[in-house]
């Protein structure tokens, strides 16, 4: 595997020298969100669509349900939690090198996405919100009635492979790398937060995934990511070592709690 | 007559109520202490050509349930659903059975089950075709089942993990 990665390095750039430390991306103008709310009392069945397109390999969007208030809020569990990475496409990139940018930076996928979300079949009291990083053309069909949505600003963070302190490359539809940790702070009111071993077709190591409650193992065989949720202010981290192959650029995801 | 048949009835009831109660206490009570009730529950993901459904069976009050989705999106390369026990719960997967079900011409997927720390996995399969594989998966901190395939998923096709024998009183 590092040489299939020393390869690809080399074939792409074949340059030398790693760099770059974990490192998270808050860009507000790349986050956009939607929150769907009751328009009546109690609770009710959910039921909806998303769809969207991605303005680069490492869009994301993620979608949660949240009851209660204050620091007493929590997941919704009848909410089936979403996430959605497009993934590398486009233009090739070597990471963890002095010049990491082969071709054309922007790494456009204009790649239609269609998710269907639901409270599968369990009636929902609960606010749902859909956050989404580098997402463009989004549609949110509701097919229950009783909800409505509104635009929100999320506040979110994503760190991919080539920001952590990894090496490796990735075009094609493929990273190929070797991963060590990768870390992102989360909001005062609470968030959410996903990591990603990025390893998903091949690959092998194990890790940790914190900033939760508690630490969850994971692990390229039998489960490479993990997701938890905290009501305060937590640093999220993935930490681990991991070499492998995967279709998807982002190790972590932070999205946080909005006031209230 | 029919009162003195009942008794029994009612104290087996009773106990079988008081068990499952006192093992759900213990799995409340103790931080991340393992317990011997399995994982029951279905999780399924299925496409038939018209966009991929994930579904669970999981109580919300003990799993919660989420849904990952990874590669080029009109054709994902993963659907990952994934059910995780609340905070201080673990269960045990002693008879997960995994089923992955293709049916059509070009349909192509394959099918996994995990439970934390062992999996089950059908390979992919294509054609009208069905693959299924049974085994004691161990300690469940979790529950996966995910459609995979080393180019994107063709509908139309079912992946299935389920740990069977939901206990009725």
């Amino acid at each position: 595997m590092r040489r299939l990665t020393a390869m690809v390095a080399t074939l792409l750039c074949g340059v030398s020298a790693a760099v770059a430390v974990p490192a998270a991306r808050a860009e507000p103008g790349r986050a956009t969100g939607w929150v769907i709310t009751r328009t009546g009392r109690g609770p009710a069945v959910l039921k909806g669509k998303f769809t969207g397109s991605a303005n680069s390999a490492t869009a994301t969007a993620v979608l949660f349900a949240l009851s209660g208030r204050g620091r007493s809020r929590k997941l919704a569990n009848a909410f089936t939690t979403g996430r959605i990475d497009w993934g590398a496409d486009g233009s090739p990139r070597v990471y963890g090198v002095q010049s990491p940018c082969v071709a054309a930076c922007t790494d456009p996928v204009e790649t239609p996405a269609g998710y269907t979300f639901s409270s599968n079949g369990h009636k929902l009291d609960a606010a749902v919100y859909v956050a989404t990083w580098d997402v463009h053309n989004v549609t949110i069909d509701l097919m229950s009635p009783g909800w409505r949505v509104r635009p929100w600003t999320p506040s979110m963070r994503t760190v991919q492979s080539e920001d952590a302190g990894d090496a490796g490359a990735r075009a094609l539809h493929t990273t190929v790398g070797t991963f060590s940790a990768a870390e992102a702070p989360g909001g005062r009111y609470g968030s959410i937060g996903w990591g990603i071993l990025p390893c998903g077709t091949y690959g092998s190591g194990s890790g940790r995934f914190t900033g939760g409650p508690r630490a969850w193992p994971v692990d390229c065989e039998y489960g490479r990511s993990a997701l938890d949720y905290t009501a305060g202010a937590t640093r999220w981290r993935m930490s681990g070592d991991a070499t492998g192959v995967g279709a998807t650029v982002n190790v972590l995801v932070v999205v946080d709690y909005p006031v209230g | 007559m029919s009162r003195t048949r009942g008794i029994p009835r009612l104290i087996v009831s009773m106990t079988t109520t008081l068990v499952v109660a006192t093992a759900s206490v213990v799995a409340i009570g103790t931080p991340a202490q393992a317990v011997d009730v399995p994982a029951y529950g279905v999780i399924t993901i299925t496409d038939d050509g018209t966009g991929f459904v994930p579904a669970w069976t999981y109580d919300p009050a003990l799993w919660s349930c989420s849904t990952e989705v990874e590669g080029q999106f009109n054709a994902p390369t993963a659907v990952i659903v994934t059910c995780r026990a609340s905070e201080g719960m673990s269960f045990i997967c002693p008879r997960m059975v995994l089923t992955t079900h293709t049916a059509g011409f070009v349909a192509r997927a394959g099918g996994r089950a995990t439970c934390t720390y062992d999996s089950l996995d059908t390979g992919i399969i294509s054609g009208f075709n069905a693959a299924q594989r049974t085994g004691d998966l161990g300690r469940a901190l979790w529950v996966k089942c995910a459609a995979y395939s080393d180019i994107p998923l063709i509908p139309p096709y079912t992946v299935t993990c389920n740990e069977p024998g939901l206990p009725t009183l």
